[in-house]
């Protein structure tokens, strides 16, 4: 019986060892020491790690004047590549590829697609409270809008430079993004001053733009997290042919909640709803809700 | 750079109502109500503008109606500012050929409009000369100092609610402004008379 017994465990060692080993796949949390499921541009950087990320973006806006209001609806697809040169710094692209659909006070209906105003940036770790699987990390943000969104403006256009899928302007970014990893919690937070050089559509040179973030994460399990938070933006008034705009500019605050899924080691899906909860725009504009799907892949 | 001229637009009208403008043609003399006569040397009108104007609310309940009278102003006309374009028309109404001539195109909220108000420019001017009755011919030239804002009535009410495209044509008829001349005609008359005899006519049903 014993003997019997020792030659079953000398098989089944045998073929587990003629088995070919199973390739060992990279996960992103893995490598940076931390299981926190992480958006993208969010992630801690981890040499080499490459992420790429595929997102669709809803938004609703109406611009009212008297009784005459237009709506604009927007989807937003935008592909994006984070790359980690070192333990330091992410280096980030997104283009973002922009359908709307616009219904003036007449009801007649513009439908367009072009590109949006591509970006670029880059986050460097400022201070961690260690350097594996740290719990506060304090990062530097820099980038660049680019003007490369289409003019979608038709031939007998009614309106409105405010109604493009971009800006169309040099708009350089800079801020600062705090992380707080503590296990099933974690937070980030961010704050990022955008300030256009050069004018745009219509000769409007866009106001500079003050962005505020605060998500909270409570992660139960591994491949599950959800967020709730809040995004903040200030925006300054639009100067047109060097005048400034008075139908431009305000402050808004959205309340958001979202919920982060990994179905396998190397994707994540987000999917996140957000819904103004106070605003003060100038010109009759007023955001409505949003909406956010996004994949990210880890690449490496 | 091929990536920045990928776009495609599409456009539907939405609700339309083009406005033309018809001059009848002028006769050489015209009869005046005294039987005298009115002839026309000159008669240049300008239009600046032009706006749907709604319906007055009908059948709305008593306590809707006060409420609406204590609530804030709501907006009753829509005009071409809100579609960006302008109607800007210069008119010699003395070589006036009965054929109607493009004035512009409205935009308008969805709505129910009674009456199109139009805008006539100020430096209306008539000119010419009256005869009255077993009297001689007295000239007269007049210019309107004041804009003036004619509203003129459908036929039937515009009723808008889905995506269309109308036409109404305004017509400028010399012929009544004979009758409508006073004998001693003072420049602010010059616009009402142009006024009194404008109407708004829609296209024969098909």
């Amino acid at each position: 019986m014993r003997t019997s017994l020792r030659a079953g465990l000398a098989l089944l060692v045998l073929v587990a060892a003629a088995l070919p080993a199973r390739r060992a796949r990279a996960c992103g949390t893995c490598s940076v020491g931390d299981p926190t499921l992480t958006a993208f541009g969010a992630g801690l950087p981890a040499r080499h790690r490459v992420r790429a990320v595929a997102a669709l973006r809803t938004r609703r806006e109406t611009v009212t004047e008297g009784a005459a209001r237009l709506e604009l609806r927007e989807r937003r697809l935008e592909l994006g590549l984070a790359w980690a040169p070192s333990d330091r710094w992410v280096l980030s692209a997104l283009v973002p590829v922009v359908h709307q659909r616009v219904t003036w006070p007449n009801l007649a209906e513009e439908r367009r697609w072009g590109l949006g105003d591509a970006a670029l940036q880059a986050r460097g770790v400022l201070w961690r409270d260690r350097g594996f699987a740290p719990a506060h990390v304090l990062s530097g943000l820099v980038g660049l809008e680019l003007p490369t969104a289409s003019d979608l403006a038709r031939a007998e256009q009614l309106a409105s430079d405010d109604a493009q899928p971009g800006s169309r302007s040099w708009d350089p970014t800079a801020g600062l993004a705090y992380a707080f990893f503590g296990g099933a919690f974690s937070l980030q937070s961010a704050a990022t001053l955008l300030v256009p050089l050069s004018e745009g559509f219509g000769g409007r040179r866009p106001g500079p733009t003050l962005r505020l973030l605060a998500l909270g994460q409570w992660q139960p399990h591994e491949v599950i997290g959800f967020r709730l938070g809040a995004t903040a933006r200030v925006d300054g008034r639009d100067r047109v042919d060097g005048a400034r705009d008075a139908q431009s500019g305000g402050a808004l605050v959205k309340g958001t909640a979202g919920l982060l899924l990994a179905p396998h080691p190397r994707l994540l899906l987000e999917a996140r709803a957000s819904l103004p909860v106070w605003q003060e725009r100038r010109g009759g504009h007023e955001d409505g809700f949003a909406m956010f799907l996004g994949g990210i892949l880890e690449l490496h | 750079m091929a990536l920045l001229a990928l776009h495609c637009v599409g456009y539907d009208p939405g609700l339309e109502l083009e406005l033309a403008l018809r001059a009848e043609p002028v006769p050489q003399a015209m009869e005046t109500p005294e039987g005298g006569w009115l002839r026309l040397a000159a008669a240049e009108v300008r239009f600046d503008g032009a706006e749907l104007v709604a319906c007055a609310d009908e059948g709305e309940a008593p306590l809707a109606a006060l409420l609406a009278e204590l609530g804030p102003e709501r907006a009753r006309a829509h005009g071409l500012e809100a579609s960006g374009e302008a109607m800007v028309l210069a008119v010699d109404a003395l070589h006036g050929t009965g054929a109607p001539v493009a004035a512009g195109t409205l935009r308008p909220l969805p709505g129910r409009y009674c009456a199109l108000r139009v805008h006539l420019a100020e430096g209306l001017h008539l000119a010419g000369e009256r005869e009255a009755p077993g009297d001689r011919a007295a000239p007269f030239d007049v210019a309107s100092p004041e804009p003036l804002d004619v509203e003129l009535p459908f036929d039937a009410p515009l009723a808008l609610d889905r995506p269309e495209a109308l036409l109404r044509t305004i017509v400028l008829d010399p012929r009544c402004w004979a009758a409508a001349l006073p004998a001693e005609a003072r420049p602010e008359d010059a616009a009402e008379v142009v006024a009194a005899c404008l109407r708004v006519d829609s296209p024969p049903a098909p």
